[in-house]
């Protein structure tokens, strides 16, 4: 009976102890899981710092609006006859015009170059900063989130801060026709090309993803679900930044973590890793901007 | 003979009663101290989410109102919190708002008045949350007067970028 007693004693606090481990692995991984979405965010929130994306897709389209119109006054000029005189100075217009668009672009890249440097740095001084020292419970170590993987992307259906606006009637057809902006918000879509029409087609405009502000509130830096999101790109993968570029610009990013979990002796222990992801999106565009 | 055998039966019997007697005393025990720990921990980890959710309200929006946001956070928790004679929660003061950047103002041309830039506000937000619980034998173990309190504390990032005027 006292063996029996004994026995039943054991096994309770057997699995008393089992539980309470496995009670503190969820709970290592709901605050990994944290810690993650913190990084996102923080991440996220450099993506857009000043607003750099909104202005960037302002001056995308000031570019692609001063190219249709220095082309709609050339062909002013060579149809009309009154204006026939004035077609060098519109040809010069155009060729300035047409001059600025390498300029922009050559801008657009930079930026690309400079958001993927400061998150790359950021993710280094995260992962150097990270303590190594695993949480010990009951002989369960957890240790907190190294990063593993870094995607740099968008959210999918977000359009740009740029609305078409009726000021210039055949451009805006013409975009309508094209599909180039979302017809309900009159937004230029993100992820394509918003070409001009022949002989400018050769010119390439791609806009940012970017939200649009809500009367004077722009939208803060936040979490989204991962499902949501559409990678452009990994910058940092196994320890070691990813050297590339990507078209368009990002205005989201992913991040994958792993801890470390190990349980039983040093010797022999039993090992894993949790995996945790997350995704942060930058802070939308701002009032001035607009 | 057959009163021998009726003697050693009640020895038995009587072993028997007491083995089952104490054994059943070390098991109300042992449950008792599990059950104990089990809510111990639940209140810790419930302290450790409350203090997240706190945080991560704290962090949503202006930083000079990210005090009043984390209290109505915990103040709504404690509303839902079922069990709220076991272990009560609090926020301890203050909640730390580290501004790393922030939008500037200029100076109107018309009215010559400063005015509030809108942009985002970078930097940090830390909030600490304690939980105090009234445990029936774990404080003796531990060899802690009750309540036993715990602390804990998460830091997010501010979510705010501020209007412009």
């Amino acid at each position: 009976m006292t063996f029996l007693i004994s026995l039943v004693v054991l096994l309770i606090v057997v699995i008393a102890v089992c539980g309470l481990a496995l009670n503190r692995l969820f709970l290592n991984r709901t605050k990994a899981q944290f810690s993650v979405d913190s990084l996102s965010t923080s991440l996220a929130a450099k993506i857009n710092a000043h607003d750099r994306l909104g202005q960037m897709n302002e001056l995308v389209e000031s570019s692609r609006e001063l190219v249709f119109t220095s082309r709609q006054a050339v062909d002013t000029c060579n149809n009309e006859k009154k204006f026939r005189k004035l077609a060098p100075l519109c040809d010069r217009l155009l060729d300035d015009a047409r001059a600025g668009y390498p300029l922009v672009e050559g801008e657009r890249k930079r930026m690309n170059a400079t958001i993927r440097k400061e998150v790359q740095d950021e993710i280094a001084s995260y992962n150097k900063s990270r303590s190594d020292l695993p949480a010990e419970f009951l002989s369960l170590k957890t240790s907190t989130p190294r990063v593993e993987r870094v995607d740099l992307g968008r959210i999918v259906n977000v359009d740009s801060n740029i609305k078409a606006l009726d000021v210039i009637p055949q451009l805006y057809e013409y975009d309508r026709r094209n599909g180039h902006f979302n017809s309900n918000s009159k937004l230029y879509r993100a992820g394509r090309n918003a070409s001009l029409p022949m002989p400018d087609g050769d010119l390439i405009y791609n806009f940012c993803a970017l939200p649009v502000t809500q009367g004077k509130m722009s939208v803060p830096p936040r979490n989204a679900n991962s499902n949501s999101f559409i990678s452009l790109g990994s910058i940092f993968n196994d320890g070691k930044n990813n050297i590339g570029d990507t078209v368009e610009l990002p205005h989201a990013l992913k991040v994958s973590c792993a801890s470390d979990v190990m349980f039983g002796n040093a010797s022999n222990p039993l090992s894993g890793t949790l995996g945790t992801e997350s995704v942060g999106v930058s802070s939308g565009a701002q009032a001035e901007s607009q | 003979m057959r009163r021998h055998c009726y003697s050693a039966s009640r020895q038995t019997s009587a072993q028997s009663l007491v083995e089952v007697t104490v054994g059943v005393v070390v098991l109300i025990v042992v449950v008792i101290f599990l059950i104990d720990l089990a809510l111990l921990i639940y209140a810790v980890s419930l302290n450790d989410m409350v203090c997240r959710d706190a945080a991560q309200q704290a962090a949503s929006g202006d930083p000079s109102d990210a005090e009043a946001r984390a209290l109505t956070s915990i103040e709504n928790r404690k509303r839902r919190q079922a069990d709220s004679f076991r272990s009560a929660f609090r926020l301890i003061p203050p909640v730390k708002a580290e501004i790393t950047g922030q939008p500037g103002v200029r100076i109107d041309a018309q009215t010559d008045e400063p005015k509030q830039l809108g942009g985002m506000v970078t930097g940090t937000v830390s909030v600490t949350t304690e939980v105090e619980t009234q445990p029936f034998v774990v404080h003796l173990v531990l060899g802690k007067k009750p309540p036993l309190s715990f602390r804990s504390t998460a830091v997010v990032p501010i979510k705010f970028v501020r209007p412009a005027q």
